[in-house]
């Protein structure tokens, strides 16, 4: 798919906007050890993205939007941010997938931002395993058990734990894609010229 | 120093992450040094941008939640009981960590956003350079943007009450206020000329050190791969 320069422009434009979110409130976030800090930048971000995808409205625009966002975390921070990099580009990859498959709707628009955020939940899996392979899965199973022990927790604590923290993840995500959808109308209609053009 | 191309550190990522990925036991150790090697000859300031508090950190959370689950606590550090399997695991994968990281840190640190633009120009995506050209010049007057209308909308009362709304308003004003920009650049490319199919890719051009850097990185991971 071709873009034309102004839809690259705005791709950049978003791409440096989630960055400049990730790079401030991320930092900021991250050193306070806030709890959820990773939702709080994903369902900002992607709320971003979405904005992006109703003014830029082509196929692939949010994964586009995701990698240059990649990108400038990478260069902005040094280059030691490969995990959050993989992040936003696969919630920007699922967002765009879901946003490709349904109806371009604000129920669409809401299932893409749950969908990506709920991602924060697996990415420790993800990057668990590609920094330290089988053994990592193995090692924290083995210390889950432990402490599940160690706590005497029953595993259906467990589970409702889960159940809460996926709800919040999806909640979260799904507040960003309406954001993201009404936001994004907004912006389109008042950025058009009004009608009737300039005198 | 020993100065790379473009090709030369794709190159060396490539298979400085596949030695980190692909490797297993006293094998990872061996990798981390080959990293470490190339790292320290191409691009020294890479092995110091990991000796920071939060790669350190990072290690630790490999290392020592290994050290007490990773099995049978069978010897003792001043007079602490640990597991010797759990250590020798949570070594390796800090051992891989380290390798990817450093891999990562040459990789970026030492590539400029003019190579790094043509080098996925080459890869097939048309244009990302160009975005992210711009979406780079952009993020100090964006990031601007977005604290002077956050902090407009705050002393204003804006999140006081109906929060949502608030932040809606917030992501609008910004998006807006940074997209006045977007007509000037979009402007300013036209008047140069430019078009996303006129770009031209990187040209991939191997030097005599790109090749003995490379091959010396497969030498050592194929003789790791058939150990």
């Amino acid at each position: 798919m071709r873009y034309s320069i102004r839809e690259l422009v705005y791709v950049g434009i978003f791409g440096s906007l989630w960055g400049a979110i990730e790079a401030s409130l991320g930092s900021v976030l991250h050193a306070l050890q806030v709890p959820f800090a990773g939702l709080a930048l994903s369902g900002a971000g992607i709320a971003i993205a979405l904005t992006g995808r109703v003014l830029v409205p082509r196929t692939g625009a949010i994964a586009l939007i995701g990698l240059v966002t990649a990108f400038v975390k990478m260069l902005s921070v040094g280059g030691l941010v490969f995990n959050p990099m993989i992040g936003i580009v696969i919630e920007s990859l699922l967002a765009e997938a879901v946003v490709g498959l349904g109806p371009f709707s604000r129920v669409t628009f809401l299932a893409a931002g749950a969908l990506a955020t709920a991602w924060t939940l697996a990415h420790p899996f993800l990057t668990g395993g590609i920094l330290g392979g089988q053994g990592f899965v193995a090692v924290y199973v083995a210390m889950l058990k432990s402490a599940a022990r160690f706590l005497g927790v029953a595993p259906s604590a467990v589970v409702l734990v889960l159940g809460v923290l996926l709800a919040l993840h999806l909640g979260v995500g799904a507040i960003s894609g309406v954001i993201g959808w009404d936001a994004g109308h907004i912006a389109r209609d008042r950025l058009q010229p009004p009608r009737g053009g300039p005198l | 120093m020993i100065a790379l191309s473009t090709t030369g550190r794709v190159g060396c990522l490539v298979i400085s992450i596949a030695m980190g990925v692909v490797a297993g036991g006293v094998r990872t150790a061996l990798a981390l040094a080959a990293v470490v090697a190339c790292a320290a000859m191409t691009h020294p300031r890479a092995l110091r941008s990991v000796a920071n508090l939060r790669v350190v950190t990072l290690l630790g959370l490999l290392l020592i939640p290994a050290a007490f689950f990773g099995g049978a606590r069978d010897v003792s550090v001043a007079g602490v009981w640990v597991s010797r399997d759990g250590v020798f695991l949570g070594a390796q994968m800090a051992a891989r960590a380290l390798t990817i990281l450093i891999a990562i840190g040459a990789f970026a640190g030492s590539l400029s956003i003019a190579e790094l633009s043509g080098l996925l120009e080459r890869a097939g995506l048309r244009g990302l350079g160009f975005a992210m050209g711009v979406a780079i010049n952009m993020l100090p007057s964006v990031t601007d943007t977005a604290t002077s209308v956050y902090h407009a909308l705050r002393l204003r009362g804006g999140f006081v009450r109906r929060r949502l709304r608030g932040l809606r308003l917030l992501l609008v004003t910004t998006v807006i206020a940074s997209l006045r920009h977007a007509e000037d650049i979009v402007a300013a490319a036209e008047a140069r000329g430019f078009a996303v199919d006129r770009v031209r890719p990187l040209p991939l051009a191997w030097r005599t050190a790109d090749l003995a850097m490379v091959g010396a990185l497969l030498v050592v991971g194929g003789a790791l791969a058939l150990w």
